[in-house]
């Protein structure tokens, strides 16, 4: 094999990696425009502009830039996220839509980062799939989880639940690859868990991960090791230790100041940001018809909604994989039994131990089950849906991946006197497995967050059930061309659920008359809205206060079930 | 004790790839289950966006229900998350005293667009006489097994000459001043019933008034009802006069969601207290507690049947602070 062929096959699932990344890239940026824009997008379309603008000026003059005053007054503005993905959306403002104008698109020039994240995540997780197992589990697990409708809404989005995710399994992967042996992914690890660090406060949660992992896993050495005066640690860990706070407290630049405690030794910015995540107000999500506001949260509401929202194949497929791997990830921890005093088990673990000395497949259990995990406890807040256990997802599309293996060659298997042509059989039941995702996922635009799947009954069928309709109020954005062909001009809208930076961005976008404007009390203008989550039922009875009627002028629905409504104010235009 | 940085080398390099057994007939055949339950949910999300009901469903089911709808009938829908819709299509033939009704006990008949087989929990019990079908809606007729007839509501009559409200926190009770017409200010998540533009302003106070508003209650339902914050040691009072008194005085009471479910911590708020007077005697009281929800209750009034007196309510409670606190009643 030459040289160059080498490389070619070196560079053979990069190629279907980036292209998997490429296609979802440019699927996520041609449906962008009908999908509305999130509260939390507002929020960061304001940080972010803050950022970007204390970036252009350490481009111009550094000295002002870099002054206290400077860096407060700019990234003071929603401190209690770290700097990462704001800093890429507003760079990404700054220079492809305000400087350039490659994008001409004001909105989607901040979500262009969190598009290219969630794109990232796909090629991660292919070649994950690739290099532990083969191509098509690579290939099946990456589709299917660009394809679960949560995830697909979420990657549009200026936010850092989608970033996150691709950054556990960035950070797992280069773990993994560092038990291989070398300095490159070691280091790799370090950078990758100090940036994950940066995108989101739940990549705190992947140093116990990795260190139960190598516990599982090296137990047996460990013992080993410890008996000789050594205590082997990963190297990765150690680059982890080093390289992830350095670069979390470099990259933010709000850190850079009181970052332990004041001058006046109060606690420092650090200890805040800890404390804001430590003590989160609960907020309001229906679960089976109630409204859930405070501890203890229902136990099975992290289980339930991943049984309503990631299609029914991929648990199937998941189910397979489990399955099937279970006897490996048992033989791959069975260095846990050489701790224990009873010499049979320690012959028994010794004898099916097994020869993976990296743990694939308790890494992957364990990449699935660890972020899944802080809801194990009722007092982990059930606010954000499904977005807060995403880094589970691509773990959790691996092992659906390897059940789609096993079962493609299955039918191979019995097919094999029908089928002549390998492979035909594979292509088809992978195709057939990703048809259901994909379906979903493109039915569920613009309304990711008010999908269930078939498993639910639909989007009726939770309704039915009492499941969260949706948050965020995005949905306004779907009532942009409504609003457009019926408000008179210069209408006020009680925009409700929306924040303003949301509504107008829709209107700097040219989805929205540039006229209409966002009023803050209900009885204020011509309309007013009402996003249908159970707990906010309360603004409908205030409009209904407010115009003496309960009629609807226009109620946006999906799947036939009530998104928002809208009320025409009798006493307006 | 050395600390010794382990990566793979000296341990072993090769990945474990799951290996496969050689399979049993039995294992070929249930790989077949795959593939079916992915056609199975094909098929099923094809079913779910096929069932929706369309917009000349709902349009056709409207047109039904303005001829078949007779005066004092309620129409409504089933199930409750459809409400929205039902106010869209069916905008003429709810208004609002329906939507926020107390009860369903006053109507005679329902008419009720029913979708997936939902049913309306205001109309358990009740008889279906009819039923026609527009696609996947079908419009139910259910009548009332018992309708009371209403002789008096204090909602309709909430408003000089008819009735006058007080203040009372001493021993001479404050009028409280009729205040009709105004712009209706506020709105939003958690600032929970409005201050109506018609009402009994009581005191500077933004809550000390009594008049008409919605409370949402604790099962998320809107609730058309009579606004009496209780005040510090004293009464809110209203009295209606030239009542026609029937044998019953039936009512119910709730405190608006927010206030009733608590704080973040648990915390909830003190019982109140509804007293109701005929011509200064009382007739009967009901306390409402935390959790109770929207409480109805029925005061025996045989006693006064089939006259004209004034009845006064008063609301009172030993801790005041956060108890939105809302009633209805009629005379029955």
């Amino acid at each position: 094999m030459t040289r160059l062929q080498r490389l070619a096959t070196a560079l053979k699932p990069h190629a279907i990696g980036a292209a998997l990344a490429l296609i979802y890239l440019v699927v996520l940026v041609r449906t962008a425009p009908t999908l509305g824009y999130a509260r939390d997008e507002g929020f960061y379309f304001h940080a972010s502009t803050d950022y970007a603008r204390w970036f252009d000026l350490l481009l111009h003059d550094r000295r002002a830039a870099l002054t206290r005053g400077a860096i407060d007054a700019a990234w003071a503005t929603n401190h209690e996220h770290p700097a990462l993905m704001k800093s890429l959306f507003g760079l990404s403002w700054l220079f492809l839509h305000e400087k350039w104008r490659w994008i001409s698109s004001e909105g989607l020039s901040f979500r262009l980062p969190g598009m290219i994240m969630g794109a990232l995540g796909l090629w991660v997780t292919f070649l994950f799939g690739h290099r532990a197992h083969s191509t098509r589990v690579g290939l099946v697990a990456a589709v299917s989880l660009a394809f679960m409708p949560r995830i697909f809404y979420h990657a549009h989005l200026d936010c850092f639940d989608v970033p996150v995710m691709t950054m556990w399994v960035v950070v797992l992967y280069a773990y993994w690859r560092s038990l291989g042996g070398g300095l490159g992914w070691a280091i790799a690890t370090g950078v990758a868990w100090g940036l994950a660090l940066e995108t989101k406060h739940n990549a705190w949660f992947v140093p116990f991960l990795v260190v139960t992992h190598f516990v599982l896993t090296r137990a047996g050495d460990l013992r080993r090791d410890t008996a000789r005066g050594n205590l082997p640690l990963p190297l990765a860990l150690v680059s982890m230790a080093v390289l992830g706070p350095i670069i979390f407290v470099a990259l933010w630049p709000w850190m850079w100041f009181d970052t332990l405690s004041t001058p006046g030794h109060a606690p420092g910015r650090f200890q805040e940001y800890a404390g804001f995540h430590l003590n989160h107000a609960y907020y309001n999500m229906e679960w089976m018809g109630y409204n859930w506001f405070h501890p203890p949260f229902p136990r099975l509401y992290s289980w339930g909604m991943v049984l309503f929202t990631v299609p029914g194949i991929t648990l199937l497929l998941l189910v397979i994989g489990l399955a099937l791997m279970l006897p490996t990830m048992v033989r791959e921890s069975t260095g846990v039994l050489g701790w224990l005093p009873i010499k049979r088990l320690r012959a028994w673990a010794d004898a099916y131990k097994s020869d993976d000395p990296r743990g694939t497949w308790m890494l992957v259990f364990l990449g699935f089950m660890v972020p899944m995990a802080p809801w194990l406890s009722r007092n982990t807040p059930i606010f954000g849906g499904t977005k807060h256990w995403f880094p589970a997802y691509p773990f959790l599309a691996l092992l659906a991946g390897v059940g789609f293996a096993r079962v493609a060659a299955l039918l191979e298997e019995l097919l094999r006197d029908r089928v002549r042509r390998a492979g035909v059989v594979t292509a088809a039941l992978g195709v057939l497995v990703v048809l259901p995702p994909i379906w979903q996922s493109a039915h569920s635009h613009p309304f990711g967050l008010s999908n269930y799947t078939p498993i639910a009954g639909g989007a009726p069928g939770a309704a039915d059930m009492g499941l969260n309709r949706q948050f965020w109020g995005f949905t306004t954005g779907s009532l942009a061309p409504w609003f457009n062909e019926h408000a008179p001009p210069n209408a006020g809208v009680y925009i409700h659920d929306t924040t303003f930076e949301a509504w107008n961005m829709l209107q700097r976008d040219g989805r929205l008359r540039q006229d209409l404007r966002p009023v803050w009390q209900v009885g204020e203008g011509e309309f007013a809205i009402v996003h249908h989550e159970l707990h906010m039922n309360e603004v409908d009875y205030q409009i209904w206060t407010a115009y003496q009627s309960p009629a609807t002028a226009h109620v946006l629905t999906y799947d036939g079930v009530p998104i928002v409504s809208v009320y025409r104010n009798p006493r307006g235009r | 004790m050395t600390v010794v940085l382990a990566t793979a080398e000296g341990l072993s390099s090769a990945a474990a790839v799951e290996q496969s057994p050689p399979a049993h007939p039995r294992w070929r055949f249930a790989a077949l289950l795959v593939p079916l339950v992915a056609v199975v949910e094909l098929l099923s999300q094809a079913v779910i966006q096929a069932r929706v009901p369309k917009d000349s469903h709902w349009r056709a089911a409207a047109a039904y229900l303005r001829t078949a709808r007779r005066p004092g009938d309620l129409v409504t829908s089933a199930p409750l998350w459809t409400d929205p819709l039902a106010r869209h299509y069916f905008a003429e033939l709810i208004p609002l005293a329906d939507a926020a009704r107390p009860d369903a006990t006053r109507y005679r008949r329902a008419l009720v667009a029913t979708i997936r087989g939902g049913a309306h929990p205001d109309l358990r019990g009740w008889r279906e006489t009819a039923h026609r079908d527009f696609g996947p809606i079908t419009v139910r007729t259910l009548d009332n097994p018992a309708p009371a007839t209403v002789r008096y509501d204090l909602i309709e009559h909430l408003h000089p000459p008819d009735a006058e409200a007080f203040r009372a926190a001493g021993d001479n009770p404050i009028p409280c001043e009729w205040r009709p017409g105004s712009f209706v200010p506020g709105g939003g998540l958690g600032q929970g019933a409005l201050l109506p533009g018609s009402r009994f302003h009581c005191s500077p106070e933004g809550w000390n008034y009594i008049g008409v508003t919605i409370i949402e209650d604790m099962e998320h339902r809107g609730r058309r009802c009579i606004w009496s914050h209780p005040i510090q040691g004293g009464a809110m009072i209203t009295r209606f006069r030239d009542v026609p008194m029937g044998t019953v005085f039936h009512g119910h009471h709730g405190i608006a969601y927010e206030a009733e479910r608590g704080d973040d911590l648990g915390n909830q708020g003190g019982p109140v207290e509804l007293r109701v007077l005929v011509d200064g005697a009382e007739a009967g009281r009901s306390i409402h507690r935390d959790g109770e929800g929207w409480k109805g209750f029925d005061i025996d009034t045989r006693a006064w049947a089939n006259t004209t007196r004034q009845l006064t309510i008063e609301v009172r409670a030993e801790a005041p602070g956060m108890r939105h606190y809302c009633y209805e009643g009629d005379v029955r």
